[in-house]
């Protein structure tokens, strides 16, 4: 058995993650059926037709909801190793639960003031999308409304015809 | 150590850091009272009472050591700027700055101060890393409180400068780390490592994250824009508290590489120093716009402040003392006066001609404190000069090293340079008339406000007392 130190795990880590990509990508190209059309060769755009550069300006608000994804992921990220540790009976028993209670102390006061931010963008509305207000026009026009229904209506059997 | 010690030492070290627990705390309670709360005079009250209270958990000197396994010194100097700090913090609620958004700015100046207080005593490279990079958030918003579109450019400059030296210190921490083996500054051995090139690169990458924090050439690029469109109120504490603590912070980092065996080191840094005061000097003597020239004048005074941390032993460390809190109350004042001219509207000094008719008083107020930037008697700042310039030629008499004597003849020099700029200002008020209307400026309260805080400078030059009490009680520092 080699000992491996810890810059050895990284790099094997880093070898494995690309080797799987790799690998995933080569039995897709061998077992997968080829037949490309228009639609499938343009750039997936969320189902947007791509047609103009894409440096346009974005609603500023993708990015404030980007960010505080960003912040409680990176929540998720620190809580992981914390809970395969927190509850640990060797290291509680060697400190008489101190630890438990340390580390749930910290994380809540970590927990605490994402939660702070979180209520703060709430309050603040940013997490309110801008709806489209209809506004209701106040012209009244002169002529009736079945007036435009009759066009409507000779111009559609026109195309009929 | 076992788990059981290492979790009360924590326990026991956070009796350490209540200064900064609380300006936290508060700064979170802050945040969470704007939601609440809408008259900017309750955030106000708020932010006084945070400092107050955090003022009074200092630990006092006499209780002092290395805290959270190494990560925190607390020493003589952090005590007394754990203290400068949140007193002049309490000073820019006076300040006639208007605010959009008052509970957010003064949580912003909390973050900039508890980041700071960090700096002071964090001597682990993570530790440092992250107080530089919480004052510098904080900073970069503040920049943009007056939302203006000058300011959202400035903002965004200071930004990417910032973004990139610390990029850059974080690299250079990486080669620290991988070539010390250690990530506590004080365990470090430099003299150890063989091949010390590359760890020199890392070096001065990362030492570049503190020259940009106290605004040193070549990392100056952000001050002049910066100062000139953030609120006033905000310059002052950006001018002065970041900036000290990061000069101590420098020093801890030099002391540990030991510079004075690095002598590579020792020349740039005082080359550093040299170019700093000249670039800032000549830079001001082209500006017409007050708070852009007292930048200038804030990048020449770093360069003298740079000198005190090249002295060692006892005049090296008083020497830094004194001029850190004699510039950090003379900012205040000169930063007060302007924030009165900038709510007029009076920024160029153009607009100050013939000022004198309807506001001599005022205008002798500000004459005394541009007499205090430039370092002339009757004022504190000739007390910090003088000293500071003794202490220089005293190290330049025990070493002749000419680098020393350069660095002297350039601080001399740039002294006699800002009489032409810093007097242009009185200059304006007393000595020019003006074309127009000259209306008043200051109302009664803010005078008495300028008199107060004229009178400390004048004050601190006649009875020294504060100033010697405090050298008294840091001389014993390990310099």
């Amino acid at each position: 058995m080699i000992e491996l130190s810890g810059f050895a795990v990284v790099l094997l880590f880093i070898i494995g993650a690309a080797g799987f990509v790799v690998t995933t990508m080569l039995v897709g190209k061998i077992l997968r059926p080829v037949r490309p059309n228009e639609e499938k060769n343009t750039t997936y755009e969320s189902g947007e037709d791509p047609v103009k550069s894409a440096w346009g300006v974005f609603n500023i608000r993708f990015y404030v909801i980007a960010l505080i994804f960003l912040l409680f992921e990176t929540e998720l990220v620190f809580l992981f190793p914390w809970a395969t540790v927190f509850a640990n009976e060797e290291m509680n028993a060697s400190t008489d639960g101190l630890w438990g209670m340390f580390s749930l102390v910290e994380t809540f006061i970590f927990i605490g003031i994402l939660l702070l931010g979180l209520v703060y963008v709430w309050a603040k509305g940013m997490l309110d999308w801008v709806k489209p207000k209809p506004q209701k026009s106040t012209y009244r026009s002169r002529i009736p409304a079945s007036a435009y229904a009759h066009i409507n209506q000779k111009s559609y059997e026109k195309k009929q015809a | 150590m076992v788990l059981k010690d290492q979790l009360s030492h924590i326990i026991e070290s956070l009796s350490q850091v209540g200064f900064e627990m609380v300006l936290i705390g508060g700064s979170l309670l802050l945040l969470l009272l704007g939601l609440i709360a809408k008259r900017s005079l309750v955030s106000q009250i708020v932010y006084v009472l945070v400092l107050v209270l955090a003022m009074t958990l200092v630990p006092l000197p006499t209780d002092l050591g290395v805290w959270f396994g190494g990560a925190l010194a607390v020493q003589e100097l952090t005590w007394l700027f754990r203290l400068v700090f949140s007193f002049l913090g309490v000073w820019v609620v006076f300040y006639p700055t208007a605010n959009r958004h008052p509970f957010e700015y003064y949580f912003l100046l909390l973050a900039v101060i508890a980041g700071s207080a960090f700096m002071l005593s964090a001597q682990h490279l993570l530790v440092i890393y992250l107080a530089i990079e919480l004052t510098s958030f904080a900073s970069y918003l503040l920049t943009n409180f007056n939302f203006e579109k000058r300011s959202f450019e400035a903002g965004i400059k200071y930004l990417i400068f910032g973004g990139t030296a610390s990029a850059l210190a974080l690299y250079g921490a990486s080669l620290i780390y991988g070539f010390t083996g250690t990530l506590l500054v004080s365990e470090m051995d430099f003299a150890l490592v063989q091949n010390p090139a590359l760890l020199n690169v890392g070096l001065l990458l990362f030492i570049g994250a503190m020259l940009f924090k106290v605004s040193l050439v070549p990392f100056h690029i952000w001050v002049p824009t910066t100062y000139q469109v953030a609120p006033t109120s905000a310059v002052a504490i950006l001018s002065v508290i970041p900036k000290i603590a990061g000069f101590v912070l420098l020093h801890r980092v030099l002391l540990a590489v030991d510079v004075h065996t690095q002598y590579w080191l020792y020349v740039v840094i005082v080359a550093v120093g040299m170019a700093t005061i000249v670039i800032g000097t000549l830079g001001a003597l082209r500006q017409t716009n007050i708070k852009r020239m007292i930048a200038y004048g804030a990048i020449a005074h770093s360069g003298f402040l740079l000198g005190a941390l090249l002295i060692p032993g006892e005049t090296g460390v008083v020497a830094f003392a004194w001029y850190a809190l004699a510039y950090g109350i003379i900012n205040l004042v000169a930063f007060y006066m302007v924030s009165v001219l900038e709510d007029r509207q009076l920024l160029d000094v153009k607009d100050l001609a013939g000022l004198s008719r309807t506001e001599g008083y005022f205008g002798g107020l500000i004459t005394i404190v541009m007499v205090a930037l430039i370092g002339l008697p009757p004022t504190v700042g000739f007390t910090i000069k003088f000293y500071l310039f003794t202490a220089l030629w005293g190290w330049y008499q025990t070493v002749v090293d000419p680098w020393i004597m350069g660095y002297l003849v350039v601080a001399l020099m740039s002294v006699v340079f800002s009489l032409f700029f810093y007097l242009k200002v009185p200059y304006f008020i007393f000595l020019k008339e003006s074309d127009g209307d000259v209306q008043s400026v200051t109302n009664p309260g803010q005078r008495v406000i300028a008199t107060i805080f004229t009178l400390v400078l004048l004050w601190l030059f006649i009875s020294p007392d504060i100033l010697n009490n405090i050298a008294d009680n840091i001389k014993s520092i390990a310099w």
